[in-house]
């Protein structure tokens, strides 16, 4: 179940990534650059959920989940300070 | 209408700035090129009728059928409203807000009366952080004019 | 790397998520298109998110309220994109 959610988590944030990358080769804002890299980071975190519970659940990834976490929401947070008029 | 001081060789900005607070927030949040503008204009003029996509090109000598972008958009905006019988017809219609008929009213006649002033605000609007966000997540871009 | 170091880092991206909710509800302001306050509110159920598996589940980060909490946040923004397209 839990798994199971991970995957779809990892599977929204990956098409939001997508969907702003692709936007961002389009019309250059910086926004959207900081933002894909922020989805980028949390599928990535999402995934390690995943491999933290279903395929390594003797090891403990807690760490470096939330590493990943915490690179994916500054670069966002950074984007929306320092890209806002 | 906000009033700003004449700063040097500020001209420019004097003109944008001129222009009626509404006006600006909704030429910024849904116009992005002066064809957009003139296939609204024309629609809400002739409020009562349905155009074709040619009809509308016809109508500002545009080349046929190279209008259907800019209405497509439009509906998408909820600023028209397209009928399929069989072929598509589009007419004005505030299909998410009506308040903004008297916005579009304002434009129309800020158009016909600063004509340029219009056309470099729509030019000249500093691309939009959200906007640009929020259009990302549409899937099937609509081209700009 | 005490034990006190995953809570900490909880605690700043349960923050960092809000900070990013309450931008997303500054752009909701601003140009009322509904994905922005649906993105804020995913946002802030992430930060919920956090804030939940630091203090209740420190010892089973895969604890049933905290990946609950998690998979409403994420089909907001599914319903968000899909509410954007919907046209």
């Amino acid at each position: 179940m839990a798994g199971l959610i991970y995957l779809l988590c990892a599977a929204t944030s990956l098409a939001c990534a997508g969907l702003l990358w692709r936007s961002y080769r389009g019309n250059g804002v910086r926004l959207l650059f900081w933002s894909s890299l922020c989805f980028l980071g949390l599928t990535a975190e999402n995934v390690m959920l995943y491999l933290d519970r279903v395929t390594f659940p003797h090891v403990d990834l807690s760490l470096y989940r939330l590493l990943i976490g915490l690179a994916a929401m500054l670069s966002l947070i950074y984007g929306l300070i320092w890209e806002s008029k | 209408m906000s009033s700003r001081a004449l700063q040097g060789s500020d001209a420019q900005v004097l003109i944008l700035n001129d222009l009626p607070d509404e006006v600006r927030r909704f030429i910024a949040s849904n116009i992005s090129s002066v064809a957009q503008l003139e296939v609204l204009l024309l629609l809400r003029e002739h409020r009562d009728r349905e155009w074709t996509a040619d009809e509308v090109s016809r109508a500002l000598y545009a080349a046929a059928g190279g209008m259907a972008d800019q209405l497509n958009d439009l509906v998408s905006r909820g600023l028209a409203y397209v009928t399929e019988t069989p072929e598509r017809h589009y007419r004005y219609r505030l299909t998410k807000d009506d308040t903004l008929d008297a916005v579009v009213d304002s434009l129309m006649k800020v158009y016909k009366e600063r004509r340029v002033a219009v056309i470099s605000l729509i030019y000249s609007e500093p691309i939009d952080n959200a906007r640009s966000f929020a259009d990302a997540f549409r899937i099937r871009k609509e081209k700009e004019g | 790397m005490g034990t006190l170091m995953t809570p900490f880092l909880q605690g700043m991206l349960a923050m960092a998520c809000l900070v990013a909710a309450f931008f997303f509800l500054r752009y909701w302001r601003s140009t009322r298109d509904r994905l922005f306050f649906i993105f804020a509110v995913a946002f802030l159920l992430m930060g919920l998110t956090r804030f939940v598996a630091a203090l209740i589940a420190a010892d089973d980060p895969h604890n049933s309220y905290v990946y609950t909490i998690r998979f409403v946040a994420y089909v907001l923004i599914l319903a968000a994109i899909i509410d954007k397209n919907r046209n």
